[in-house]
């Protein structure tokens, strides 16, 4: 991949996020009424109304207050949560490792345990493994997370005491501390990720043995592991990487349900305590956060691709 | 037999042979005829054998049993196919896998979709180095270099690091004979390997070929459509036909005394000054679906002579030393071997 190709990406990205931005901005200005009143809820005197709107900024025209919004952004400034009183980056700073933590091992877990099983499913077509991780596979995507996590907790950390049912230690804790309370979670998180990529890598595993260049390989005396690694695996992982960087997204958002099961305060339940108290701008900080890390996922996911495709390197 | 004497310059029918295949039979497991049924030949060492018949005759399934790379629903019923004293249906995976590649090299047809897309054509000469000759990266790849300077490609040492989709049709065939001759084999298996190539490229392939066949004393079995190239490069040729083999002979006298009303047919679809790329339309009717074969000779739904003797089973019949033909009539002289058959 071209140094060119990286930026054009990037600067694809980077409009994304423009326009995840306004979006977010409208998200205040589109609320239907005064959005002040709707955030200080009916029981609220005038005064709070009105600081409300002084806070928002909503006396202002409204490009001048999406040019002092982007202003105090670029600054690194989301502004304050109305109820903590707390800065909106704070907020999200704090309850943002253990989201990632989980998403990024839900991501390792998917990879793992989907590619592996599709691998060796594509390789023993129509034997009984294949057969087995098809039947898993469909039930692990029509499995709600949440209720895998309840399932999880209930069989590896209340009937057993292996793991600790609920809560998160930070990873400076120890390695040990942060993995055993989000092996659960993680798992349940991407386990139908998991099924997704082991249904594609399956498919795409077939798609390439039937290839006429894996028949030439053959004809070199390429076999076994040897014929696995340097043509199948490359070949098969192209549509694959596609599946798992549409999966990055799905996951982040995902997280919020294993959060909330599994007693986590991560993004996810920041989240969803914004929601419900109407916070704007820390809801707008989640929505803004979350755009940057897809945005990420996927230029990575489209940096992997270049590198796995050599026919897009040049494109 | 009115069969004209040997020719100078073709092949003795004594000399030793290399790869001979006998009695292949070949099904789908079904209780359908086979479709590949008794197949006979040998390539004698350092000899080019021709592999010809219409689309659908079984030819390229001959030359995958042979590299034991059949399609999963093809099923070996019968037969041998002795290369250097090693039988390959039954010599075991192992076995095989030290003859792919290494003593027996193959071509296939379209190099865009028979060279790996996602490993630079270096990497993929250099592989049969490394498997066979257990070579490290860099001794392979110095190999390889070789190897590309040898099949004509220009720049050898930047080109080992590029992909196939950089390169034209003809130098992707170019890279795939340097991957096929690699493992320094004694026969190549050369399936159609102009037939997706313009014309002046054909030519070209066709040369090094030539050139290559020369200087490593390669055997080659070439399965081709196009009789321009079996008259120029063969020295036997084997002609199939829904399966079975119906005539075998060397190239010249193929050409001068075809002995089956196919061989005939095919030679005179195509004049000799024209190369036709589609020679073989002006025979009435198509291969008939490996399902539907009839009975007797599978030519004779097509054959201006069928006669009620066509519907037994055929023998093959031995005209001159190496020619073969599986006519009944021919062998009983009702017809007279010659173009005009
Ligand atoms: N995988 C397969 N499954 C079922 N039938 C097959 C398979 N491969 C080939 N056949 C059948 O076997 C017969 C011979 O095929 P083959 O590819 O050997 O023909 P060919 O002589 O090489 O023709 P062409 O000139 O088109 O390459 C055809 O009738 C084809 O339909
Ligand atoms: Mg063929």
């Amino acid at each position: 991949m071209t140094a060119g190709m990286v930026l054009r990406r990037l600067a694809a990205g980077v409009l994304v996020l423009w326009l995840v931005s306004v979006l977010t901005f409208l998200l205040v200005q589109l609320t239907p009424g005064d959005p002040a009143e709707l955030i200080a809820g009916e029981n609220a005197t005038v005064e709070d109304v009105a600081r409300i709107r002084e806070q928002l900024g909503l006396n202002a025209p409204v490009v001048e207050q999406y040019l002092r919004w982007c202003g105090d952004l670029l600054r690194g400034d989301l502004g304050d949560s109305l109820f903590s009183g707390r800065s909106v980056a704070e907020t999200i700073a704090q309850a943002a490792p253990a989201t990632l933590s989980i998403t990024g091992l839900a991501i390792a877990v998917a990879v793992v345990v989907g590619v592996g099983a599709g691998l060796v499913a594509g390789l023993k077509q129509g034997s009984w493994v294949d057969r087995a991780v098809s039947t898993v596979a469909t039930l692990g995507i029509a499995m709600p997370s949440f209720w895998v996590a309840m399932l999880l907790i209930s069989a590896f950390a209340l009937s057993n005491r292996w793991l600790p049912a609920t809560g998160y230690a930070p990873l400076r804790e120890g390695l040990w501390p942060w993995l055993s309370h989000l092996i659960l979670p993680a798992t349940a998180l991407g386990l139908a990720t998991a099924a997704e990529l082991a249904r594609h890598t399956r498919g795409s595993v077939c798609d390439v043995l039937v290839r006429p260049y894996i028949r030439t390989a053959r004809a070199r005396g390429a076999s076994g592991f040897w014929l696995v690694r340097r043509h199948l695996l490359r070949n098969a992982a192209i549509p694959v990487v596609t599946v798992l960087g549409l999966q990055a997204g799905r996951l982040l958002g995902g997280s919020i349900v294993v959060e909330v099961v599994a007693g986590i305060t991560g993004l996810g339940t920041t989240a969803i305590n914004a929601v419900l108290q109407r916070d704007y701008p820390v809801i707008q900080g989640y929505v803004l956060f979350s755009a940057v890390i897809v945005v990420l996922v996927n230029l990575a996911v489209d940096l992997t691709y270049g590198w796995i495709n050599p026919k897009v390197r040049v494109a | 037999m009115t069969a004209a004497p040997l020719a100078t310059g073709t092949a003795p029918a004594t000399a030793e042979a290399l790869l001979s295949v006998r009695g292949l039979t070949l099904d789908l497991g079904t209780t359908q005829p086979g479709l590949v049924q008794d197949v006979e030949f040998t390539v004698p060492k350092g000899r080019s054998v021709a592999l010809i018949g219409e689309s659908g005759c079984g030819k390229t399934l001959t030359a995958m049993a042979i590299l034991g790379l059949l399609p999963r629903a093809v099923r070996v019923v019968s037969g041998e196919i002795d290369f250097a004293g090693t039988d390959l249906l039954t010599c075991g995976p192992r076995e095989l896998r030290r003859i792919r590649g290494g003593p027996v090299g193959a071509v296939f047809q379209e190099p865009m979709s028979s060279l790996d897309p996602t490993m630079t054509v270096g990497d993929q000469i250099a592989e049969a180095r490394r498997i066979h000759f257990k070579e490290g990266r860099r001794t392979a790849r110095e190999h390889a270099r070789g190897l590309l300077d040898r099949v004509g490609i220009p720049d050898a040492k930047r080109r080992l690091d590029s992909y196939p989709h950089e390169m034209s049709g003809g130098m992707q065939q170019r890279v795939m004979i340097a991957a096929a001759i690699a493992g320094e084999p004694r026969l190549v298996l050369a399936d159609e390997p102009t037939t997706a190539l313009d014309v002046t490229i054909q030519a070209e392939i066709l040369e090094l070929l030539r050139d290559l066949r020369r200087d490593l004393g390669l055997a080659v079995l070439l399965v081709t459509h196009d009789l321009g190239v079996v008259a120029d490069f063969c020295d036997e040729v084997v002609v199939m036909y829904a399966g079975h083999v119906v005539e075998k002979a060397p190239v010249r006298e193929a050409f001068r005394t075809p002995a089956h009303p196919y061989t005939s047919a095919l030679l005179g679809s195509v004049p000799r000054s024209d190369r036709a790329r589609t020679p073989l339309e002006v025979i009435g009717g198509r291969v008939p679906p490996a399902g539907s074969f009839p009975g007797g000779c599978r030519f004779r739904p097509r054959c201006r002579h069928a006669a009620a003797s066509c519907g037994e089973p055929q023998a093959d019949t031995v005209l001159a030393a190496g020619h073969h033909t599986c006519c009944g009539r021919v062998a009983a002289g009702d017809l007279t071997p010659g173009r005009e058959l």
